[in-house]
This record gives C-alpha cells, structure tokens and sequence, in this order.
C-alpha cells in the first residue's frame, strides 16, 4: 500500500503499517533462537569444506588479496541484523507455503570482505547456506540510507509535489532517489559531488544545499527546504550506490571507506518513513529464500534439475518455429538466466499473497542496487543477447522479470514500468562516477552528518515551530 | 600386472559443458565414472559439486588419476594443459583451474 498525498498517489509498500511490518515487529520483540542450525558435526565439517573450495575461485577474482586465509580465518559474523533475521525468517516462513524442512536450512555469515551469496549441497550430508560479512556491509550500508533518504524526502513531500505542474499521478516513496543523476544537472549535483566538492566542507555544503542562490532564487521560500533536502537525498543515493558497486566488485577498490558512516534509522508510525533494519533483514530474507529455492529447484545437482516434459515441448516447438520463421529463441531450460530468475521467482511465490509486496519492493530496490556490478553495464537485452546460456541475468533484467510476475494492484501497470525504467536507467550509467573512493566517501561522511542534523528530533520541533509562528524554515 | 600412482585431481569449471570439454567426455559426466586422459592415465571421479553464487556458477570435480609407474605424470600434466590451450578454430577454456595434488597447473604462453 500506501497513501495520498494531496491527490497524488505515494507508492510505499515499506512502511510500518502493513501485515508484514507487523510480523516482523512482533518477531523481533521475542527471544532470539538458541540454535542457529541442526547440522550434525560431521555434515558442517563437509559443507564448510565444500563452502572454501567453491569460495577459492571467488577469492582469487575479488577477494581480499593478502592477508586473508579461508581456511582459518572463518568466523562467524553475529551482528545486530543476524540476530534480527534468525528471529524474523521463521516467523516470515508461516507466511509461506515452505515446509518445515526450509526452517532447519543452516545459514552461516562468514566474515569474509569479499560480496558473495550462495548454497552449497552434498548428497546425504544435508545442505547449507553462506552469506559472506561484506555483503551484510552492502545491505546495511544500502537500507540506511534509503531510510535516510525517506527521513528526508517524506515530510517535504507535499512541498515538493507543489513544485510540479501538473502533478504526477504518483510517487514512488524508496524509489524518488533511486535514479540516474539527471543530464541536464537540474538538481546541481555537481556542485555537490564533483572532484571540487571533498575540499568543502560540511558547512559549505550545507549552503551549497539549502540557501545557494543560484538554485533557490526561483523558487518560492516554502519549497526551499524540500528542494535541498532532495538534492541532499539525491546526493547521498548516488554516493551509495558508488560505494555498493564498488563493495561488490571487489575488495580493493575502495568501497569500504563508505562503511561505518551510516547508522540504522527507525521508521515510525508515519507511512512516509521507513524502518532501516526493517528493510535489512527484508533483504536478507529475499537472499536466503533465492538461495532455498535453488535447493528446490535443484539446480545444484550437476547433471541439472529434471525437466517438465511438457515446457520441453514448448521450448522445441518455439525452436523449430524460429528456425522456420529465420528468427531467433533461446532454449533456457538450464542455463544461468533461467535459474536465477527461477530462484527469485521462487522467493517470491512461496510468499502468501499478503504479504508479498513489500518483499517484492525490497527484493526490486536490493537488485535495482546492484545493477552494473557484473559486467551487466548497459542494456539488459544486450547483455543477455550476447551470451543467452552463459551470461548470468543482469540485475535489471531481473528487476524486469520481477515485476512483470508479481506486480498486482497499484503496483501493476505504470508504477512497475517506471521502477524497472529506473533499475535499467542505474545499470547504464553507476559506472560512469569513478572518483577515487576515499574522496567520494568525504563527501558521503559530510552530507549523511548534515542528513542527521537536518532529520533530528530538535530540527523537527524547531522547524514545526517556525511553521507555526509563520517564518520561514531555515 | 603394473604398478600405478595415485594423483589427486580438481577441476574447477564455470559449467558442466566446460568440464566435459577439457575432460573429452561426450556422455554423461557423474560420480564413479572412469574415463581415460592421456596415454596410460585413468580419471575416477570421486564427487562433482555444483554452486551457484552472486556472479558465478563453479563447477568442482574431484577425482583421482591412476598414472602407471611406467609412464611420467608430467604426460598428465601436458595433456590437460593442452587440453586449456587454443586449438584450431576453437577458443581457449576461460575459468578453469586444474589442481593435482594440491598444485596448481599453470600455463604460461601460447594461449
């Protein structure tokens, strides 16, 4: 769901009034389960075994390059947003047509700096699934901001909807800042995040922002607020999303200079906010459940899944038709397309209907998030065209598939078009800002601490003030 | 009867097509099957695993070879190396590792 404001639809599935916020609430508050896993020593032995094979090859291309050793350093990552998903998946599983057995699944975090995901199965000796620390670091790193982002956008909204003639006939909430900077730079953003910019400082930005008279003499003295806190949130996405496609390709290219910086943000009983660790464990949650339905699925078996008999068919008569018409179809029973956008068809299905759109939105934004981190730069068409078996889907093309499945109500129809737009208008331009990284997370570290000042409770109260006694906010 | 010596073998492919491709296996390539590489050297694949993570799918095959006495393993070592190598009209293997006994074989050149 979401709400109105004054007439303009505001799309915001992610908000703390919904049937999933709900159960995610109430599972948080209860006592976090004693037992992580029901692996006997002997399987954990094996799979562990297995996890550090696999995970050499993924090392080796974009791991850390000294001083990390597989096969001692495993330790397991217990942060905050561990603890909350182990309460949490459970409860979200009764919501699911999963059986028991998706519940016992082991899930190991792995303090590795390296982003990876994936399941490891070995007949007889049970199965297991790894999520590596770095890619915890890119989910918190990710929704944190995107909370921010809302903190700042969401009371400024009807401001900035007054700006527009006509108005559009919605917004979407998360998505307002997951966009390509706009070519021309009618927000600015280059006086905020261009090579100049890490010599400013905090207060020098915060002007640039909020009072730089080129950008606010137009505008009438009400919307000035809602425009810097835009450029702001505008900012601070881009940066991220930097920092993310940098955190996934590899280890030494800078992105961690980025960690640490945000915090969790707390929604609140506003639909126009958004729960940080909400939006986390939401997204872990999307990741094992992919994970738990290539078990399903069976595509770890090496000869690959059994194949319906009746989509074989299909497939064989829509080749021999493109062989007769001299167009082109592309058998994917078992390729890498077909898989893993199986997998998040899967996540998404065994959902009950309920509950689904929020997790729909969190798993659309996350790999919106991630789209150009590898090698799927550009259009998502091309990428698939140029290797339809061997290429993995681009994450916009996932974001394309999602939505045309599981799209329903509101969300079917213009907004899904508009949301997978923008995930393919990400993957075109994220690697195109390549500032050295410890520059850019400066500027990152400045705006977030000007985002906090702005969104405290003080500045709200004080700004709720001005607004009563009629003077302009700051 | 002539004596043999035992290698271990790991192969790390991106598919199952890949892995078929450097072994020269046409069928189906599973656990226990016996296959013959080089002159006097015979694959017994002990385990084939499969795992699908956030950019690319790895195939790992173990295995041991059985090279007789009489024969040098540096055969082994050449033929799998070639088999990495371009040839003809056909492109040179991407993303395979090969390690025996814990070594990994390196090509340097030509490819």
């Amino acid at each position: 769901m979401s709400g109105n404001d004054g007439g303009v639809f505001v799309y915001h599935p992610l908000h703390s009034q919904t049937p999933l916020y709900s159960v995610y609430d109430t599972a948080i508050q209860g006592p976090a389960p004693k037992v992580a896993h029901t692996l006997s020593p002997d399987d954990q032995t094996r799979l562990l075994k297995r996890y550090r094979i696999h995970m050499r090859d993924v090392i080796e291309r974009r791991g850390p390059k000294s001083g990390f050793d597989l096969e001692k350093d495993f330790k397991d990552d217990a942060r905050d947003l561990v603890q909350r998903f182990r309460a949490f998946f459970p409860a979200l599983l009764s919501k699911t047509t999963l059986t028991e057995h998706a519940a016992q699944a082991a899930i190991f975090f792995p303090t590795i700096e390296c982003f990876d995901n994936r399941c490891i199965e070995i007949k007889g000796h049970n199965e297991a699934i790894f999520i590596t620390s770095r890619t915890l670091d890119a989910i918190e790193l990710f929704a944190d901001t995107l909370s921010m982002c809302i903190a700042l956008n969401g009371p400024e909204l009807s401001a900035l909807l007054a700006l527009e003639n006509p108005p559009p006939p919605h917004v979407l909430l998360a998505w307002m800042t997951m966009n390509t900077r706009p070519t021309p730079d009618v927000l600015m953003l280059d006086s905020v995040l261009g090579p100049g910019s890490r010599r400013l400082s905090e207060e020098a930005l915060r002007e640039e922002l909020y009072t730089n008279e080129r950008a606010m003499k137009w505008l009438p003295e009400a919307n000035r607020n809602g425009w810097g806190h835009y450029r702001l949130s505008m900012a601070l996405t881009w940066l991220m999303l930097v920092a993310i496609n940098r955190l996934v390709r590899g280890a030494q290219l800078g992105g961690e200079h980025y960690l640490g910086v945000t915090i969790p943000r707390p929604g609140s009983t506003s639909m126009l906010s958004l729960d940080s660790r909400y939006l986390s464990t939401l997204i872990l949650s999307f990741i094992v459940l992919h994970e738990i339905g290539h078990f399903a699925l069976g595509h770890n078996n090496a000869a690959g899944p059994p194949v319906d008999p009746v989509l074989q068919k299909i497939v064989d008569a829509s080749l021999a038709h493109a062989g007769e018409t001299g167009t082109e179809a592309q058998n994917l029973i078992g390729s890498f397309v077909g898989h893993e956008t199986a997998a998040d068809g899967f996540a998404l299905d065994v959902i009950e209907n309920e509950y689904r759109d929020p997790m729909l939105e969190a798993a659309t934004l996350w790999c919106a998030a991630l789209a150009g981190t590898n090698d799927d730069c550009g259009d998502w068409l091309d990428h698939f065209g140029a290797n339809p078996r061997g290429n993995y889907p681009a994450f916009s093309m996932r974001v394309w598939f999602m939505n045309g499945r599981f799209s329903e109500g509101k969300r079917k129809g213009r907004i899904a078009q508009d949301i997978t737009r923008q995930a393919e208008a990400l993957a075109r331009t994220i690697r195109q800002d390549e500032q050295p990284a410890r520059d850019s997370a400066g500027v990152f570290l400045k705006l977030w601490q000007i985002a906090e000042k702005q969104t405290s409770v003080e500045n709200e109260l004080l700004d709720w003030l001005q607004n009563q006694l009629g003077k302009p906010k700051r | 009867m002539s004596e043999l010596q035992m290698h271990e073998v790991e192969i790390v492919a991106p598919s199952m097509d890949a892995l078929k491709e450097v072994l020269d296996i046409s069928g189906d390539l599973n656990e226990g099957l016996e296959t013959s590489l080089a002159e006097g050297t015979k694959l017994t694949v002990s385990d084939i695993s499969k795992s699908s993570g956030f950019d690319a799918t790895t195939v790992i095959l173990t295995g041991l070879v059985s090279v007789a006495v009489s024969t040098s393993s540096a055969i082994l070592i050449e033929w799998l190396k070639a088999k990495l190598l371009k040839k003809g009209d056909k492109p040179a293997l991407k993303g395979i590792t090969i390690l025996i006994d814990g070594r990994k074989i390196e090509i340097s050149g030509g490819a």
